[in-house]
């Protein structure tokens, strides 16, 4: 088991910034995921943390030492990668004693080290077949089993999951949350897939463009993500955004575009009106409950229905922008009906529209 | 309908004849030096020629295979293999460097290798000679293969680093992660896939080395250090010109090239043409 | 700021072979060019004398004959090689029957060195015992000697440099011929377009980048030539076969004129840097 800290790395290729200024703690036992879009620099801190890449500023630190110059071979880290990266000329056998080759363990030890991992992750019957004929599910476990096999004090996952089919990846995620819970080994596990992050983390990281946007548990990231970028990327259906301006009239302070209204409590209300300009109101689709009742606060047009099964989400017209609302599986609205939503003003986001910070979350009233 | 069938089958014989014809030609040059080989030496010198011989003999393979050739024949072959080892072994490692690494000066590097390709073999004749005699290299193995090396290395690392690119990178990181240096990686992981660039390199650098003569001829001059092209062509000034035994020793030459060819000609084409295509 | 590490690995990496194509090709370079401008007895190296060297070669009218002469033996070689080479490419790339068999045989004399292919020649046009010798009689044709008339040496050393090299192109070409996207042609077929108008609009623009390397490359290894012509004519008869680079090898190893064979060496190595350039710049109009 490992700490892991990151003070202030940066990563550079000639004038391409890849990443900046990133400081993280990795605690040990930990379970963290670096969670963002495509590209923006979730591998490359991984193979910071390895020691395949070098940071061209900052440093990295194992278990308090500084890592610089150290050799992947001699920071105690195992890795699994996003194409599993199975040596193609050897057998899995041979695949999974190549580690233990290496510190020269001898036979009968890496046999028994073997089977043991081999059993654990059922791949026994594999065990003389070469990787090219194995499925996607087998070679994700070999790999993982080659992680295994060095007991090592840190586990460094690059979207272990992505390569495989949606069934899969559900089975394989409980797995691997299971896993962890029994060797409590550090981990650091690559994903753009939220809900991976959201499942398995202890907490996530948000990166974008190279800049770290938020660290949290999965709860308070989906609660209060820090600004419109980590609330719209978090959650598998991303956030709703309301361009608002402020409005006050006798009965109180609202946030207003078209037939929306946000009604803004005072403490919240003050701040508000002193910063001046637009706001985003963010609004998570389950926090919009479609149908008819007392305590209706929008009418709208319904655009787009789409049937999921467990539910329904409605597409509402409001000004310029669309709404998405869940109302129950069995309702019968359809397209071009005018319905009524019930919006759950405490689970409310305020952004800044200038710059997309979080202002405030309407229930603590900060 | 029967037109076009007609139309295509006239194009279709007119091209199997022309290739048929062409294929003939272009053997014919070294049939004739096979059948010459099998000749007895007064069939050889009857006019006109058969293509038949009237009586078939090995006496012109027996008499080359007494004659100094075999032993020239194994000092080529020390020779070739000598460059095939020396040249993967400096190539491989420059290959891995150039499509593994980004480095300042790689580009320089690349053009440098380039412009010693293609750097006149016969305008450092005379340089080479005099230098190798200054250092007392003359009749040796070694300067023979320095100097093939040298030639066939820009070569083989352009041949070699389009096998290492098709080597996933996350394979040696892998390794590396695995327990190994960067160069265990390399020999352990890298190198093993590689193995048909490695071959293809070796086959080319053999055939170079095999039939090179120029150098040879000159930075060599005692017998014992001759390689089998010089000895060919000494078998003409040495004996006055026996055609028979030429010609066995001739054929016996092409013979180790030819059985290359013939097992692994896709690798062969693959190797000889490469070269001209990667910049 | 920390210093950022050097990282050596790569530059460890390519060490021999930059130490190898320093020592062994560059450094004989510099040192040709150094014996150009001296004198030289008897392989010591003299006196300096500036381009007195360069001066002699090229007033003497052998020099300049042997330079015609390579070009000559150039422009038919690369010529013939490129047509031949083209010519059997679109036939090969026909589904024919024993294609691959044909393909064999015309690669062997491509495997076959220069010495053996000047020896295969020289006994086959034999005006002795030759059977070309003997074909040319059946035909009612005088007995002839080609190798020994000086208007005809050349053109038996382009022919057998043509035998020995055609594969090259052959094989570029063939492959070139494969990379071409059939739709290209489905497209022609389809709006009617006779086969001569689809080689020169959509063949030939296809396959000029591969003529181009073709051509250089060829140009490069014949220019450069000297096993072919010294097993096959010597340079005779009467200087008719008397290339540039035949020429130096002869000026060194049978004249010792080493001072003058290196100044001769430097012009060839112009003449190689020129062809290089042209091979570079073709690479480059090739990606
Ligand atoms: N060798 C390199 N040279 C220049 N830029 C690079 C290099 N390697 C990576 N990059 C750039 O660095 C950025 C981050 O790459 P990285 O592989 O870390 O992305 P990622 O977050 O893992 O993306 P993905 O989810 O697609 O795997 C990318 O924009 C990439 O183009
Ligand atoms: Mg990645």
């Amino acid at each position: 088991m490992a700490q892991i800290e990151l003070r202030n790395v940066g990563l550079r290729y000639g004038e391409q910034t890849v990443l900046s200024g990133l400081t993280l703690n990795v605690e040990e036992g930990e379970f963290l995921t670096l969670l963002g879009p495509s590209g923006c620099g979730k591998s490359t801190t991984l193979n910071l943390i390895a020691g395949l890449l070098e940071p061209t500023s900052g440093e990295v630190l194992i278990d308090g030492r500084p890592m610089a110059g150290v050799a992947p071979r001699d920071r105690r880290v195992a890795m699994v990668f996003q194409d599993y990266a199975l040596y193609p000329h050897m057998t899995v056998y041979e695949n999974l004693s190549f580690p233990l080759r290496a510190i020269k363990l001898s036979e009968s030890a890496i046999r028994d080290k073997i089977a043991g991992v081999a059993q654990a992750l059922a791949i026994t019957a594999l065990l003389e077949r070469l990787p090219k004929a194995l499925s996607g599910g087998q070679r994700q476990r070999v790999a993982l089993g080659r992680a295994l096999v060095r007991d090592p004090g840190v586990f460094l996952m690059d979207e272990p999951l992505s390569n495989l089919d949606a069934r899969l990846r559900v089975a394989m995620r409980a797995e691997l949350k299971r896993l962890h819970q029994q060797l409590c080994t550090t981990m650091v596990y690559v994903t753009h897939d939220q809900a991976e992050a959201m499942t398995l983390s202890d907490r996530i990281a948000v990166l974008r463009d190279g800049v770290l946007q938020q660290v949290g548990t999965p709860r308070e990231i989906y609660q209060r993500p820090v600004n419109q970028f980590v609330a719209g990327f978090i959650g598998s259906l991303g956030m709703n955004f309301l361009t608002c301006h402020l409005e006050q009239d006798p009965t109180g302070t609202f946030l207003r575009q078209d037939t929306f209204a946000l009604r803004v409590p005072a403490s919240v209300a003050q701040r508000l009106v002193q910063q001046g300009g637009d706001f985003v109101v963010g609004l998570r689709p389950e926090h919009v409950v479609i149908g008819e009742g007392v305590d209706v606060d929008l009418r709208a047009n319904v655009e787009v229905v789409e049937y999921l099964g467990s539910e329904t989400l409605i597409h509402l017209r409001v000004g310029d922008t669309v709404l998405v609302g869940k109302a129950p599986a069995e309702t019968l609205i359809v397209p071009g009906q005018h319905v009524g939503a019930c919006i759950a003003h405490a689970s409310a986001c305020i952004f800044d529209a200038a710059n997309g910070g979080l202002l405030a979350t309407d229930t603590d009233g900060t | 309908m029967t037109i076009t069938f007609s139309v295509r089958w006239v194009k279709y014989s007119l091209t199997f004849l022309v290739l048929a014809g062409v294929a003939i030609l272009m053997l014919t040059p070294v049939v004739w030096i096979l059948v010459t080989s099998l000749k007895p030496e007064a069939e050889i010198y009857r006019f006109p020629p058969q293509w038949i011989p009237l009586q078939f003999t090995l006496d012109n393979y027996k008499a080359v295979l007494q004659s100094s050739m075999p032993m020239y024949f194994v000092n080529s072959i020390v020779v070739a293999v000598g460059t095939i080892v020396l040249t993967l072994f400096i190539a491989m490692h420059a290959g891995y460097a150039v499509s593994r690494f980004q480095f300042r000066g790689k580009n320089v590097f690349l053009f440098l290798l380039m412009a010693s390709h293609m750097m006149p073999g016969v305008a450092s004749l005379v340089p080479t000679y005099l230098l190798a005699g200054k250092l007392g290299l003359l009749d040796t193995y070694a300067v023979l293969i320095l100097v093939y090396s040298m030639w066939q290395t820009p070569l083989v690392v352009w041949l070699i680093q389009g096998f290492l690119e098709s080597v996933p990178a996350t394979l040696d990181q892998a390794a590396m992660i695995d327990g190994y240096s960067r160069l265990g990686a390399f020999y352990r992981v890298v190198l093993p896939l590689s193995k048909p660039g490695l071959a293809a390199s070796a086959i080319v650098v053999f055939v170079y080395a095999w039939n090179e003569f120029i150098m040879a001829l000159t930075l060599t001059s005692a017998d014992n250090m001759r390689l089998a092209q010089v000895g060919l062509k000494y078998y003409i000034s040495q004996y006055g010109i026996q055609w028979g035994e030429l010609a066995a020793a001739v054929i016996l030459s092409i013979v180790p090239v030819l059985i290359l060819f013939v097992l692994l000609q896709r690798w062969f084409v693959y190797g000889l043409t490469s070269g001209a295509l990667k910049g | 700021m920390r210093a950022a590490r050097i990282p050596f690995t790569p530059y460890l990496l390519i060490l021999p072979a930059i130490v190898l194509v320093f020592v062994v090709a560059l450094y004989p370079m510099a040192y040709a060019l150094h014996l150009s401008v001296h004198t030289s007895e008897l392989m010591t190296t003299g006196a300096f004398v500036g381009l007195a060297n360069y001066r002699a070669l090229l007033s003497d009218p052998g020099t300049l004959w042997s330079f015609a002469a390579s070009v000559i033996f150039v422009a038919g070689s690369v010529g013939l090689a490129i047509l031949f080479g083209l010519s059997l490419a679109l036939l090969l790339n026909e589904k024919v029957r024993f294609r691959t068999a044909f393909r064999a045989s015309i690669l062997v004399p491509w495997i076959v060195s220069q010495v053996v292919a000047a020896m295969v020649w020289r006994w086959l046009l034999n005006a002795d015992y030759g059977p070309v010798a003997s074909g040319l009689l059946n035909l009612g044709l005088p007995r002839l000697d080609p190798l020994s008339e000086p208007r005809l040496a050349m053109w038996v050393l382009i022919l057998a440099n043509v035998w020995r090299s055609v594969a090259f192109p052959m094989v570029l070409l063939l492959a070139a011929l494969q990379g071409i996207p059939e739709n290209l042609y489905r497209a022609a077929r389809v709006d009617g377009i006779p086969w001569s108008m689809t080689f020169r609009h959509i063949t030939l623009p296809m396959l000029r980048p591969t003529l181009l390397v073709c051509v250089v490359i060829l140009s490069l290894s014949d220019f450069n030539i000297v096993a072919l012509p010294l097993v096959l004519t010597g340079g005779g008869p009467l200087d008719a076969t008397d290339l540039a680079s035949l020429r130096l090898y002869r000026e060194a190893f049978s004249d010792y004129q080493i001072g003058t064979a290196s100044a001769l060496a430097i012009l060839l190595f112009l003449v190689n840097a020129v062809l290089t350039a042209a091979y570079l710049r073709s690479m480059r109009a090739r990606t």
